[in-house]
């Protein structure tokens, strides 16, 4: 079956430096990797970005779950993975993803307050940056 | 015991299917099919291979939504599951599924 070609991927991970080299503490890191090694573009947002030589040297290499060649651009953007889940660092906002579910019908309006906004903006529409990063993990 | 629900009888139903499988993985997904290989695990086969319900694999089933250690005895990230699936135990499973049709 051929893959399919993806235009652009947009993955949110927990660290990263510069160059793109990126690291996901998630213990699960899903498709990340099939997503950024198919897409043309691959655009990272990460919790934080450090110089390569904090990224944690030979423990913490098996974190990276692939490779910076892969990687068009990057970003720093902490609570960037809002209202979804970015663990070990915060969990789903339920909350905002039921007022999302109940908008759908108004999308203009969730679109208006929560999309066509500045990272600052948004952070204060759902309550703060502290409050995202204090949601806590669901227990399946 | 007639005291029971829907929920029981799908749970221990679900449970069977897994009953002459031996070392294969058994990811349910959503609540009832989750109890269900648990349930197949403790009652009927001890070497069903079944999850947290999110990333690794437990050599002891646990109550569910309550604080827990797990009993960790390996790593099934969403993509390990297909990896899995489409190997060697899913040609048994569809050997078995194709000798119980043909039972019927």
């Amino acid at each position: 079956m051929p893959a399919i070609p993806l235009d652009a991927a947009l993955i949110h991970v927990n660290k990263a430096d510069k160059k793109g080299n990126i690291q996901i503490f998630g213990p699960d890191p899903f498709f990340d990797d099939l997503f950024a090694r198919a897409a043309t573009n691959t655009f990272v947002s990460s919790e934080k970005i450090v110089d390569t030589d904090q990224l944690g040297g030979e423990q913490m290499a098996i974190f990276n779950r692939f490779e910076r060649n892969f990687v068009t651009g990057v970003i720093e953007c902490p609570g960037g993975a809002h209202p979804t889940s970015c663990a070990p660092d915060y969990g789903f906002d339920l909350e905002h993803l039921k007022n999302y579910s109940a908008q759908v019908e108004n999308y203009a309006e969730y679109k208006k307050d929560f999309i066509d906004v500045n990272p600052s903006a948004y952070h204060e529409a759902v309550g703060g940056l502290q409050k995202i990063l204090s949601l806590s993990l669901p227990r399946f | 015991m007639e005291n029971f629900k829907l929920a029981d009888l799908c749970i221990s139903q679900a449970a069977k299917v897994w009953v002459d499988d031996g070392e294969i993985l058994a990811t349910g997904i959503g609540l009832i099919p989750r109890l269900a290989a648990y349930l197949s695990k403790m009652a009927f086969n001890e070497a069903l291979m079944v999850t947290d319900g999110e990333t690794y694999l437990i050599d002891e089933p646990f109550p569910l939504g309550v604080d827990r250690t797990l009993k960790v005895e390996g790593y099934m990230s969403y993509s390990r599951v297909f990896e899995n699936l489409w190997g060697e135990p899913v040609m048994q499973w569809l050997l078995q599924l194709r000798l119980i049709c043909m039972r019927k």
